[in-house]
Parts: C-alpha cells; structure tokens; sequence
C-alpha cells in the first residue's frame, strides 16, 4: 500500500548537513524545554494556532519545540516523513517562505497535512547552523488561509538567530 | 594517572568495539569500515587505525539520523494505516 510518498531522492542531503544536525543532537528524542518560550512567543505574535521549530532529517522532520496541539500520530511519531515539511524547500532555497493557501499550493495540497489535518497558512524562516547549514525551520501555521504581517518576516529571523544560539551555546557548553 | 601511551592496535580496538556492539557486529563493522577506506587487513599503522576511528564516528552518526528517520517513517505508516502497519 501507498500510504507516504516515494521519498524525494534529490541532492538535498549532503552529508556535512546531517553531520551538522548530529553534532548538534538535533536527531535526538528529547525534551527541549530552552525553545519553548520561542514557538510561543512566535505563535502570540502571529496570532497563530501553531508554531513549530523543525529540523530536517534525511527522510524525516522532526520537531524540537512546538506551540498547539498536533494530532496524535505527529506527537507520538516526533515529526512526519520529510515530503510533509513544509520548511523542506529551504533544503534548496534558503528564503522565508509564506504560501496563504496551502490548499492552493501544488505542492503541498495533496498532502495529509493539508487534506487530512487542516492545514492552511504557512510562514516560516531557515534555521542555519553556525557552520552555515540549513538545519531545519521556524515556522507558523494557521488552520485558515491567511496574509501575515510585513514584519512577520524580520522578526521571526530574529528568533530563528536565537534558536540557533541556543542550540550551539548548549552544544558549546558540553550538552 | 599517567596516559595510556602503548601503541593502539587493531585488535585492541575490535576488542573494545566488540564490548560496546558485540563480536559479530564488530567484527562486521571493522571489515566494512577497512574496506570502505581501501585498506587491509590487519590494520597495523596509526594513521591507518586513525582513518577507521574517524570513518566510524562519521558512520555512526549518519547511521544515527537515518535510524530516527526510519523511526519517524515507520510510526507514521503504523499510525495510519488502515491495517495498523500489519503487512
């Protein structure tokens, strides 16, 4: 049965990305509790029923911090397969990305996410590493099609810088 | 405590390997990971015993970010699959 797509095999998972990602323990199943405050802040401000820091596997996303409640098979699986990341194009773009409709989108409406769990609006940010890898995503996602403000964007990249920092300096001081 | 400063061997290092993994899959790991890196068997030099350590540590932490992804995969599929991901 046809249940996930056929994995995406382009060259968008170089080793030294994934390298970057274990060096910083990205794939690893724990609690996160320093990010917590940065998805909430995130969704308030955006007035957003989600916000979510993802960081982008080889053939999964999984999520280090999240604001709102995510269907049981996300939360018990730590992330979807990596073709329902909606922050997967900064694999290969590394620009904020905001779709009003994701229903609209060719991409995406297909998907689960969207077909299945409702999901609409999207913005979101890259995460880069401080050894200049894209690691994964800041996002929100909003359960109607919607515009977000203007400044949404510089801000969110300000968090992004924050959610970076974090990470690395936790890394730096020895976990 | 003074250093260790004997000359690290290959069959020092299986040993070792074989504590943390088991004989079969060190072993397994030793021979792929000298094969990989165009080597022979016996390992002898340093340098040669340097290039395996540094190949594993990459191997397994690439082997670690595929096995979540696997886990990832195969919980979704479980998840939601109308036959509870039996075959």
């Amino acid at each position: 049965m046809m249940l996930l797509e056929e994995r995406p095999r382009v060259a968008f998972a170089p080793h030294d990305r994934l390298l970057d990602v274990a060096r910083l323990g990205l794939d690893h199943e724990e609690p996160r509790p320093y990010l917590q405050d940065i998805v909430d802040q995130l969704a308030g401000r955006l007035g957003a029923p989600f916000a979510l820091i993802d960081v982008l596997l080889d053939g999964a996303q999984v999520f280090l911090a999240g604001h709102g409640p995510l269907p049981p098979w996300i939360a018990e699986a730590g992330g979807t397969p990596i073709e329902w990341a909606f922050c997967r194009p900064f694999l290969t773009v590394r620009q904020p990305r905001i779709v009003r409709d994701l229903s609209e989108d060719p991409m995406w409406r297909d998907t689960r996410l969207v077909k299945v769990e409702g999901a609409r609006a999207y913005i979101g940010v890259p995460l880069i590493s401080h050894r200049g890898h894209v690691i994964g995503g800041l996002c929100a996602v909003d359960v109607v099609p919607r515009d977000f403000p203007a400044e949404a964007i510089a801000m969110m990249e300000s968090l992004a810088t924050e959610v970076i920092d974090r990470i690395e300096s936790r890394v730096a001081a020895g976990g | 405590m003074a250093p260790n400063t004997e000359r690290p061997t290959e069959a020092d290092a299986l040993r070792a390997l074989a504590e943390l993994v088991g004989d079969e899959t060190a072993a397994g790991m030793w021979d792929l990971t000298v094969r990989a890196l165009g080597l022979r068997r016996p390992v002898e030099s340093v340098s040669d015993l340097r290039q395996v350590a540094e190949h594993m540590m990459i191997t397994g932490d690439l082997v670690r970010v595929a096995g979540r992804s696997l886990k990832v995969r195969a919980i979704t599929y479980d998840a939601l699959s109308p036959t509870g991901g039996q075959p």
